[in-house]
């Protein structure tokens, strides 16, 4: 079960189940404070039954570099585990950030 | 590369200290002919920035000094010392001087020839405002933080002689109206107060800022990125990377991380990664040396387990 956000932390997680598909939708910031809480949930939900997990950034208006750094660890996890993590829809700033660092295409369908 | 930004910092500690020499001696003899405790003020923040200049000077040189058997990771902290040094000192300075200040609100003292405080103000104005421009310039070439608080420390001197001079050209004015003439006495105490106020919140900024990377803080959110690009890039050619840490000391940046590589490959190969991502982050991030310590991975991956060839194997 994921614990309670920490103290500081800007980020809120709402979950759709569909067969073994996990849809996470994000609100709020990933930063420095959130990370964690970020890093245990996508944990939590790569050592789970889900094949596939799909991110929603749509509303996440920002992503700081701990933010990425998650990315890239659930992005390893995934491929350890052999699951699926994808982004479906993200904030135009999100994409911004997320295509500088160039780790966009390990999270889309194609 | 190392000789020219040692150079750029040398001449940045040079200008700084001829400024300082300079603006000590007129803002010493404004204050004999004056009378003024916000030229006083003033005066004392230079004396700091002079004594500063010196230490800096040989800071600098201390600071490029290679690592050696004694200091593994060179000198660069040196560099955060000055700057706290210069912070806790203005701080003192501006305390000390709202004290005295508010007691000569308390009994106002009389001040001689304001125009030659007025004029004295303009050329430290141009002094300060000129060895910033010069000054910053040098900072942002060598990346010095110390030479950048120098920077900060001129600029925030030009604005604070820009203060007095204005304190005077108001002084002259109310002392030539009958309406306003009683309340002239208490613009140079009022300006001391001010000025003192203005000098603590950089200040308190910098000593702020500099006690952090004492304490070894992270490099900033850019270089962070800088970081993850290469690691993003050859994704494909590591397991796992972990422990990812930074510290800044100086104008220098160490960055040291785990990667995980498949204990098939040879050693060879492993080091070659080990480098490719050393090299690409020192190429992003100026002044930073890199360590990547690599490790077998567990076989403990689901391909492994279902007996199918290793993802990260080609």
């Amino acid at each position: 079960m994921h614990k309670q956000p920490r103290p500081g932390s800007h980020i809120a997680f709402s979950e759709k189940t569909k067969g073994t598909t996990c849809l996470l939708e994000l609100e709020g910031k990933i930063d420095d404070m959130s990370s964690e809480d970020v890093e245990e949930k996508m944990e939590q939900l790569l050592s789970g039954e889900f094949k596939k997990i799909v991110l929603d950034l749509s509303r996440v208006e920002y992503i700081s570099s701990a933010g990425i750094r998650v990315l890239i660890i659930a992005y390893k996890k995934s491929i350890k585990s052999e699951k699926k993590v994808l982004i479906e829809q993200m904030s135009g700033r999100v994409r911004a950030i997320l295509e500088t660092v160039g780790i966009l295409p390990l999270f889309s369908a194609k | 590369m190392v000789a020219k930004r040692e150079q750029y910092m040398i001449r940045a500690t040079l200008v700084s200290l001829f400024c300082n020499i300079a603006l000590v001696v007129i803002k010493s003899a404004a204050l004999v002919a004056v009378n003024s405790l916000a030229i006083a003020v003033d005066l004392g923040i230079s004396f700091v920035g002079l004594t500063v200049s010196i230490i800096l000077y040989y800071s600098v040189k201390l600071a490029n000094k290679p690592a050696d058997i004694f200091h593994n990771f060179g000198y660069g902290k040196v560099e955060h010392v000055c700057e706290a040094l210069e912070a806790v000192v203005l701080i003192g300075i501006a305390i000390a001087m709202s004290f005295t200040a508010a007691s000569h609100l308390l009994s106002p003292r009389h001040i001689d020839l304001p125009w030659i405080g007025f004029f004295s103000s303009l050329i430290n104005v141009t002094i300060n405002f000129g060895g910033a421009y010069y000054i910053f310039k040098m900072a942002k070439k060598s990346g010095s933080p110390a030479i950048r608080a120098e920077g900060i420390h001129y600029r925030m001197e030009g604005y604070i002689s820009s203060i007095v001079g204005v304190s005077f050209v108001l002084f002259m004015l109310f002392r030539n109206s009958a309406a306003l003439a009683p309340l002239a006495p208490y613009i140079d105490p009022a300006t001391a107060i001010l000025v003192s106020i203005i000098l603590v919140v950089p200040s308190y900024k910098l000593a702020r800022s500099s006690f952090f990377n004492l304490l070894d803080a992270s490099v900033e959110e850019d270089s962070q990125m800088e970081i993850l690009k290469p690691l993003t890039k050859h994704i494909n050619e590591y397991c796992e990377f972990k422990n990812l840490r930074t510290r800044v000391s100086g104008r220098k940046k160490f960055i040291d991380f785990k990667v995980t590589v498949p204990e098939e490959i040879p050693f060879i190969r492993g080091h070659e990664i080990a480098t490719l991502l050393e090299k690409e982050i020192m190429q992003a991030i100026p002044n930073c040396e890199v360590a990547v310590m690599m490790e077998p991975c567990k076989r403990d991956c689901e391909a492994i387990k279902d007996n199918k060839p290793c993802p990260y194997l080609y």
